[in-house]
């Protein structure tokens, strides 16, 4: 293990090859936020042309239109997430069975005074992957938010009421 | 002193339990070269797994009197011939890895041996061959600093030459208080490298001799064994004539 690059392998059981589990974050992360991005703008789209009607060439508000509630458009939103999490939590089970992969290097790390060794080794690259998921999750929201709050103010400021 | 108080093992297998060690009672002193003997199944790599705390067992096994916990695992080092390190890292990495494992890990032996054997440093291990691979595992068991050594067959796959040469470089090597406990079934050759022999059968103890008490009975190791476990010689005879008729 030598300093600087490898020293992330304290992270990992000792080498671990990694670059396939950031690929499969990498891709399942992708997966999640481009298809909650396409539900949630057409949603958001959706909500945005029931609001108002075109009356001749003005934009009117429909009477009695209710801006949608931002929490209704991305109810759900979250389970397209939900297989980076899975995937994320298994990693931590594959990293365990490294261990017994080609030889069994789970003697040696049972056999270290380190009795938490083992399962850092396991767990400490997954709970911060999840951690950042979830990080990464609700900056995802809060984007959705900001085109929310645009997409009122822009209905606001074009329509006029009957 | 590591001490082994009726341990019992006992398997769940297909056709129910099996009795894999039974009331083993073992006492291992500072500076000892026990090796451990008997044929398939006797339950050799049970009673080393168990003493490790691999395996959950009924019975004590206590270093210096105290249970081994934690804070004395330390002490205990494995060679086995399934291996035990990390087949991605090379032995540099492994070393930096017991380094920071084991406070006591035995630098200047390491580099040493790893010399003698004439071992890449900068190789990952999975490129090593098979003797290779295996005087690595022994190099790493001697060098962690533990005061017992647990090999289980750990020179499977290796030329005879080479067994000689670990044999040879482990008795120069060795400190008084260190302790071999080797599983093996090359008794002759290890003949002259232990200094008592315990005799496993079935998960019972057969026998427990000193090479010195041999010594004195003037019995070899290899005719002490075959006449623990009642080996007959004329068998193969016997079955070869009934085979060929009594021709």
């Amino acid at each position: 293990m030598k300093r600087g690059k490898e020293d992330f392998t304290k992270y990992y059981p000792p080498g671990y090859e990694a670059a396939g589990e950031w690929w499969g974050i990498g891709l399942l992360w992708g997966i999640g936020f481009i298809f909650s991005a396409v539900q949630y703008f057409t949603g958001l789209g959706r909500a945005e042309r029931r609001s108002y009607e075109w009356w001749g060439d003005k934009l009117v508000l429909v009477e009695g239109a209710v801006t949608k509630p931002f929490w209704s458009l991305v109810e759900g939103i979250w389970a397209f997430f939900l297989p980076l999490a899975v995937f994320t939590v298994l990693m931590i089970f594959h990293h365990y069975l490294y261990y017994f992969r080609e030889t069994k290097s789970i003697y040696l790390m049972r056999r270290l005074p380190r009795r938490k060794a083992i399962w850092e080794s396991c767990a400490q690259a997954p709970v911060f992957c999840l951690g950042a998921e979830a990080l990464s999750v609700g900056l995802t929201y809060l984007l959705y938010y900001g085109a929310y709050r645009l997409a009122v103010w822009r209905i606001a400021s074009q329509i006029v009421t009957r | 002193m590591l001490e082994i108080k009726g341990l019992s093992k006992t398997y769940r297998g297909r056709e129910g339990r099996v009795q894999a060690l039974e009331d083993v009672e073992l006492k291992l002193g500072p500076g000892e070269i026990v090796g451990l003997f008997g044929e398939n199944g006797a339950g050799k790599t049970t009673l080393l797994k168990c003493i490790l705390g691999y395996l959950p067992y009924r019975g004590q096994v206590l270093l210096e009197g105290e249970q081994i916990g934690r804070d004395r695992i330390g002490r205990l080092s494995f060679a086995t011939c399934e291996h035990s390190f990390f087949p991605n890292l090379t032995p540099r990495s492994h070393e930096e890895f017991y380094q920071s494992q084991f406070r006591s890990f035995r630098h200047k032996r390491f580099e040493a041996l790893m010399q003698f054997f004439e071992l890449p440093m900068c190789k990952v291990l999975r490129s090593f061959s098979t003797g290779q691979k295996n005087q690595f595992e022994v190099i790493m068991a001697l060098c962690q600093g533990a005061d017992y050594i647990l090999m289980d067959e750990p020179f499977a796959g290796n030329d005879i030459f080479n067994r000689e040469d670990f044999y040879k470089v482990l008795l120069g090597i060795l400190e008084p208080g260190e302790t071999v406990f080797l599983s093996t079934h090359l008794i002759e050759e290890v003949e002259n490298f232990v200094s008592r022999a315990v005799l496993l059968r079935k998960g019972r103890i057969l026998g427990d001799v000193t090479t010195l008490e041999l010594e004195e009975q003037g019995m070899t190791l290899t005719d002490y064994v075959k006449q623990v476990y009642g080996y007959r010689a004329d068998r193969v005879n016997r079955a070869l004539s009934e085979l060929t008729g009594g021709e």
